[in-house]
């Protein structure tokens, strides 16, 4: 449910880079998620597609990019998968209090039409 | 043509928290966002601890729901300092920007603590910083041992976990260890308290966490 939410973020950061660059139409949006963030794809990319008509992003594409949980764990000096959300090293136990990837809710790249020249 | 962009879809929330976040460091004044699903008790604990704490501590309130002005109206007759209701017209969180306006005409430096109780909701809160010092979130003996695994973000982003209402657990079947194991599971550095706002069982060492952690804002550099 917060999809809608992060889909009105977005869409705020769009339209100001859209102006910022000269975008006139943007058809393609690049998204990289973390697994952390709980964020269903589908219910992002309806939440947007509803927001974004009348906007510079009407009918853009989201491409969603997901990133894997990995946190680090410090006994064992590597990096573990994240499983289940359980934050604890399946090898050693101890706590996994350094995440490495898996929070991430970055907006890439935009393309579409526009632009200078 | 393509612009490679790379920024946080949560940047313009996060600018608007840190420069709340400045504002309670120049009154030194410990700001807690709390949170928990509808009908955990947020505003019950509330009521509980401002007469509780009646002539040691002002404390301030920042009510947020999604309509009404009903729980504002509480705190006030709890008789807290300050109690101020925003509705979010639909919106299931606060967000920093919600709170801005309401801060800056605040008297900041007449209270000890502000709170700002957030909409009840296991999700959305958890994305957005208001600027607070510590996320709370409140859980209920009644609302299952799987939640802190079914809401992990909420329970990461926390650093408090207050297990609410256990003067119900001789009536239910609920395992308070489990709740337990599973938020230490999703997040091993929860400090968790057990308490009842009704039969105010646990609710002293909720208080001891909030005088010291009042006194480390107040050490803290402006």
């Amino acid at each position: 449910m917060h999809e809608a939410a992060i889909a009105d973020e977005l869409l705020q950061i769009i339209e100001a880079q859209a102006w910022e660059h000269g975008l006139t139409r943007v058809e393609r949006v690049a998204l990289r998620v973390g697994a952390m963030r709980m964020i269903v794809p589908e219910l992002l990319k309806a939440a947007f597609e509803v927001m974004a008509v009348d906007t510079v992003a009407a009918g853009a594409a989201l491409e969603i990019e997901s990133v894997p949980l990995v946190a680090r764990c410090g006994p064992c000096a590597r990096e573990v998968a994240v499983v289940d959300h359980v934050f604890l090293c399946p090898t050693c136990g101890s706590a996994l209090r350094e995440i490495v990837s898996g929070k991430e809710l970055d907006l890439m790249q935009l393309s579409g039409e526009g632009g200078p020249g | 043509m393509k612009v490679t962009v790379v920024q946080g879809i949560m940047d313009a929330n996060k600018r608007v928290a840190r420069a709340n976040q400045a504002l309670f460091a120049r009154h030194r004044l410990l700001v807690l966002n709390l949170m928990s699903s509808p009908g955990a008790g947020k505003t019950a604990l509330l009521e509980r601890t401002i007469r509780d704490l009646r002539g040691e501590l002002r404390i301030g309130v920042i009510e947020g729901d999604i309509q009404t002005s009903l729980d504002a109206e509480r705190i006030e007759r709890a008789g807290a300092a300050y109690a101020h209701q925003i509705n979010t017209q639909g919106a299931c969180h606060i967000d920093g920007n919600m709170i801005a306006p309401v801060i800056e005409e605040m008297d900041l430096g007449a209270l000890d603590l502000l709170v700002v109780e957030n909409v009840g909701n296991l999700v959305c809160p958890a994305e957005f910083d208001l600027g607070e010092d510590r996320k709370v979130v409140l859980f209920s003996v009644t609302e299952g041992e799987d939640k802190p695994k079914k809401y992990p973000l909420m329970f990461q982003e926390s650093d408090l976990m207050l297990v609410h209402k256990i003067d119900l657990l001789p009536h239910l079947d609920t395992d308070l260890a489990l709740i337990h194991r599973h938020a230490l599971e999703v997040h091993p550095d929860l400090t968790i308290l057990d308490l009842s706002c009704k039969s105010g069982q646990g609710l002293e060492a909720f208080y001891t966490w909030l005088r010291a952690e009042i006194a480390r804002k107040r050490a803290a550099p402006a």
